[in-house]
C-alpha cells in the first residue's frame, strides 16, 4: 500500500460550480494505482465541494439558483459582513455543502457513475483562486 | 504505512458550534504521521461536525434555527451536517486552510460529553 498526495489550484470565475473531474481523474491516473481511496479537501469555508450530473448545464445554474433563494443576500439577516453581502451567504452555502469527498479507485479509475462529476461550488461573487488537496492511497 | 485510532470525549456546553481544532490536531501531533488521511467520526445523532470559519457560526446558528421554523420545535442543524469527514495530513499536520477550523455542533441546550473517534493512517 502506498500514498500520494498533491494541492490543485483551481481559478473559479466567480459564483457557481466549476467542474474539476478532469484535472483531478488526470492526476489520478498519473498515480498508476490499480484499486484505493481518493481523498479530495477543500481548503476554504466560502467554496465547497459537489458530486453532480455533469450532463446538462442547466442543472448546475438551478442548484445555484436554488442555494441564492435558500440563502439570500440580505443583511438584516447577519451579522458577519466585513468583506461584503455574499460574505454569511457564501460560509453558510459552504455549510450546507462538504468540503470533502472520497472516491474510490476501480480498476485504475475513479468509480464515478456515468452522469457524475466532481465540482468546486465557488460562493463568492468574485473570481478566486482555490485550493483542493487530493490524497490518494491504494496500490 | 501504519494506524493510529482512539476516542477523545469533548465536554460540549449547551446549543452551538465547538472548536475541537486543537484537541484533535495535539492527538494528530503525538501520532508523528508525516503524510496521511484523518478520519473524524461523531458517535451521536444530536451532535455533529463541520469544517467551518470560526467567525461564522452565530450566523449560521440563527440561519439553521429560521430554517427549522417553529421555535417550539428543537432545531435540529445537526442533521444538515456531517457525521464524519475526513482531513489528509501533510507535513505532520492537518491540511486545513488558515481560516478553517474543526467545529463539533451541539445539538441540545443541555451540556453534555461527546465521543469522537479519530482515526489516522499514513507514515
Amino acid at each position: 500500500m502506498r500514498q500520494v498526495n498533491t494541492t490543485l489550484s483551481i481559478a473559479t470565475p466567480g459564483t457557481g460550480l466549476l467542474e474539476i473531474t478532469e484535472p483531478v481523474r488526470r492526476w489520478v491516473a498519473e498515480q498508476a494505482m490499480h484499486d484505493g481511496l481518493l481523498t479530495l479537501f477543500i481548503r476554504h469555508t466560502s467554496a465547497s465541494l459537489l458530486i453532480q450530473e455533469n450532463a446538462d448545464p442547466a442543472v448546475c445554474s438551478d442548484l445555484d439558483a436554488f442555494f441564492r433563494r435558500l440563502v439570500p443576500e440580505d443583511e438584516r439577516l447577519y451579522r458577519h459582513q466585513e468583506e461584503g453581502p455574499d460574505d454569511m451567504p457564501a460560509h453558510i452555502r459552504s455549510a450546507l455543502t462538504t468540503c470533502q469527498l472520497s472516491v474510490p479507485l476501480v480498476d485504475g479509475g475513479l468509480s464515478l457513475g456515468t452522469w457524475q462529476g466532481i465540482f468546486l461550488f465557488e460562493h463568492r461573487h468574485r473570481p478566486h483562486r482555490r485550493q483542493v488537496v487530493l490524497y490518494l492511497q491504494g496500490e | 504505512m501504519r494506524q493510529a485510532q482512539d476516542i477523545i470525549n469533548i465536554r460540549t456546553r449547551g446549543q452551538g458550534h465547538h472548536d475541537i481544532t486543537a484537541e484533535v490536531r495535539a492527538w494528530v501531533t503525538r501520532q508523528a504521521v508525516k503524510t496521511g488521511l484523518l478520519t473524524v467520526f461523531i458517535q451521536h445523532v444530536l451532535a455533529s461536525l463541520s469544517v467551518r470559519q470560526n467567525s461564522d457560526r452565530d450566523d449560521l446558528h440563527t440561519f439553521f434555527r429560521r430554517l427549522e421554523g417553529d421555535e417550539e420545535v428543537v432545531p435540529r442543524p445537526a442533521h444538515l451536517y456531517a457525521t464524519q469527514v475526513s482531513i489528509p495530513i501533510r507535513d505532520g499536520d492537518l491540511a486545513l486552510g488558515t481560516r478553517q477550523g474543526l467545529f463539533l455542533l451541539e445539538q441540545l441546550e443541555t451540556a453534555n460529553t461527546r465521543q469522537v473517534v479519530l482515526h489516522l493512517i499514513g507514515e
